[in-house]
């Protein structure tokens, strides 16, 4: 309710002696009418453009002040959940798998054509292969199954296995 | 929808910060507030500055507003505003030079300074300045007795009274100044 639509004679009554109501509420009255007709000038059409803006620049700056904080946590807590997740991916410890005699020799052999040692080792298998291969030779003529001359396959055999050794030896 | 329905929403839009609402607010109060800064002061550039203050200052106090008569709420801070400006200006004079003060408060308004004020506005500062408050207060911001004297915190007769005999006063002094022309 505001002052135009208040039941002033009744309020009036209330404080007032009879005589004296009708002229308070009169005297009231005329009061208010000559405010009324002695209104302040009115603000520029251009104020009030400019409060306006003023009132939209606060209200986005006061929505950066708001929002502002809520994107900085969420992207702290973003790279908090990366960081987090690498580490348990580097520090979660892998089941190694034992590997056999057997495997780890091959996986020491195919590892690395570039490691010396490996290449070491691919030698020593070739070598191991030859010299069996000798071993077999030999054994076939012992027993004569050797289809050649016997004394000069033997020597040929003597001949493969020194310079076999010789280049073993020399790496 | 009637008036007080559109201003529970306009409200309710300014608390959400929706800058449609507020520009609402300001078309369905502009007019009222800077009436009341104007008649207070006199000045018109002052009520600009004051009105400009007053809403902008919404716009920051509006999370406060928990409720009721929106109208007191409002007047209340423009009130608070206004008597800002009132120390601000004492706080100045003070430290102008007493003689240029002095010079001053002797000269004579000048044609200028009449011409910028109307005849109302000079009776109303011949009234104590609570009374002009009052009575500007109840005009401008169209409030109840009962809702003026919830706001100065005094028995509502009391407020009655002093509404009664400043208007009876103001208007002596306006016919006072009729007759002088």
């Amino acid at each position: 309710m505001d002052k135009n639509t208040e039941n002033l004679t009744e309020l009036v009554t209330r404080f007032y002696d009879e005589p004296e109501i009708a002229q308070v509420v009169d005297e009231i009255a005329a009061g208010d009418e000559l405010l009324g007709r002695c209104r302040a000038p009115e603000p520029d059409s251009g104020l009030i453009a400019a409060i306006k803006g003023q009132i939209n620049a606060r209200l986005m700056l006061r929505e950066r002040r708001i929002f502002h904080p809520i994107i900085q946590r969420v992207a702290v807590a973003a790279c908090l959940m990366i960081i987090a997740l690498i580490g348990m991916k580097l520090l979660t410890p892998t089941q190694p798998v034992a590997p056999g005699p057997a495997m780890a020799a091959l996986n020491r052999i195919w590892a690395d054509d570039s490691d010396p040692l490996s290449e070491g080792d691919m030698q020593f298998a070739l070598l191991t292969a030859e010299v069996d291969e000798i071993d077999d030779s030999i054994l076939r003529i012992r027993m004569d199954e050797w289809e050649t001359d016997s004394e000069s396959a033997v020597s040929e055999l003597e001949m493969e296995i020194a310079d076999i050794n010789t280049d073993f030896w020399k790496g | 929808m009637d008036e007080s329905d559109k201003l529970n929403e306009i409200v309710a839009g300014c608390k959400r910060g929706d800058s449609e609402a507020f520009s609402q607010l300001l078309d369905m109060y502009a007019g009222r507030c800077f009436g009341y800064f104007y008649r207070l002061s006199g000045k018109r550039e002052v009520s600009n500055d004051l009105l400009s203050t007053l809403f902008i200052k919404l716009v920051e106090k509006f999370g406060s507003f928990k409720g009721g008569s929106f109208n007191s709420w409002l007047f209340t801070i423009a009130s608070n505003i206004f008597y800002d400006y009132l120390r601000h200006q004492q706080r100045q004079k003070r430290l102008i030079d007493g003689k240029t003060a002095a010079i001053r408060s002797k000269t004579p308004p000048t044609r200028a300074d009449i011409a910028m004020s109307d005849t109302l506005q000079m009776q109303l500062e011949k009234l104590d300045k609570d009374t002009a408050e009052l009575l500007i207060m109840r005009f401008y911001g169209q409030f109840t007795f009962k809702e003026l004297s919830k706001m100065r915190d005094e028995p509502i007769g009391t407020t009655l009274s002093k509404v009664h005999r400043g208007l009876k006063k103001l208007r002596g002094l306006m016919e006072a100044e009729k007759a002088k022309e």
